[in-house]
């Protein structure tokens, strides 16, 4: 399921920052081995046949970016609630988009995302690493209990 | 002929994509009202008449599907269509949706044709006068 799951998210990253971003994505070749700049971090829980948390970690200056392209309007004339509220909107699209490319047919409760610390390293099961021409990011999943093997 | 749209999110981005998807569809004359649950949507639609609403999902207090319960419980609401824009996607879920009386649903992420084409169904196409769009948006329609 993990291995599944990650899969989907990261589709859906690719599926969410295009349509909604106009951004064009890339997996680096090698991950990187710090990720720099100050980084915003969102959480939503799912429930349902299996449970667990989706993390998106985003760069304030690619976050900054990804605000002004969603709203068409220039970051000066938008609020910290506007830049926030764009993360968590990302972070709700690729969950739900990559839970119903899982199962579609399964019906798995989302949370309401949040604005969370970054995850400690060792506390999640698997992360994706993508790059924009604007900055590095990262996603995670965390399963809950039995949930986390392949 | 302009519309009141009513745009229930609790996202404030998403409530901003939203009436800029309205303004490049072609509605930019329309007067937009905002809400950020299904409480505060029933509130509003309370005092001031609307002619469509357009509500997301997953909300805190009372969600997209409790709202068009409700909205289906009230006489001067009953007949107001209702639009799920929403990032729920099971099958389960969307046919709940419809069958509660929901007039359309669209899933996140969505194009600016998806809404544009479910408006003009349900309302008609924009007149001239909503045409009028001095927002700078640069939908391609």
């Amino acid at each position: 399921m993990k291995t599944e799951l990650m899969t989907q998210v990261t589709n859906s990253i690719f599926e969410v920052m295009e349509t909604m971003f106009f951004m064009t994505l890339e997996k680096p070749k090698s991950p990187p081995a710090e990720i720099g700049d100050a980084q915003k971090t969102s959480a939503i829980t799912f429930s349902g046949e299996y449970s667990g948390t989706i993390f998106l970690s985003i760069p304030e200056g690619l976050l900054r970016t990804m605000t002004e392209n969603l709203l068409g309007q220039d970051i000066d004339t938008l609020t910290q609630a506007h830049v926030d509220g764009t993360l968590k909107e990302a972070l709700n699209m690729i969950a739900g988009s990559a839970l119903t490319k899982v199962d579609n047919t399964a019906y798995m409760g989302l949370g309401i995302p949040e604005i969370v610390p970054h995850p400690e390293p060792g506390t999640v099961d698997d992360t994706v690493v993508l790059a924009t021409t604007e900055g590095v990011f990262t996603a995670h999943v965390r399963l809950n209990s039995d949930h986390s093997d392949n | 002929m302009t519309f009141s749209i009513m745009v229930v999110d609790d996202s404030l981005p998403m409530r901003g994509v939203l009436k800029k998807t309205l303004r490049a569809a072609g509605y930019g004359a329309s007067e937009f009202l905002e809400a950020e649950n299904g409480n505060h949507a029933l509130e509003v639609m309370g005092q001031h008449p609307v002619d469509i609403v357009i509500t997301d999902f997953n909300m805190p207090r009372m969600n997209g599907l409790e709202l068009i319960r409700a909205m289906k419980a009230n006489a001067l609401l009953r007949k107001i269509p209702v639009i799920v824009v929403s990032t729920e996607g099971s099958l389960e879920k969307v046919t709940e949706i419809i069958d509660e009386g929901a007039a359309g649903y669209v899933k996140k992420p969505f194009s600016p044709e998806q809404i544009r084409d479910l408006l003009i169904e349900l309302l008609g196409e924009p007149s001239d006068e909503d045409g009028i769009d001095d927002s700078g948006d640069e939908f391609d329609f």
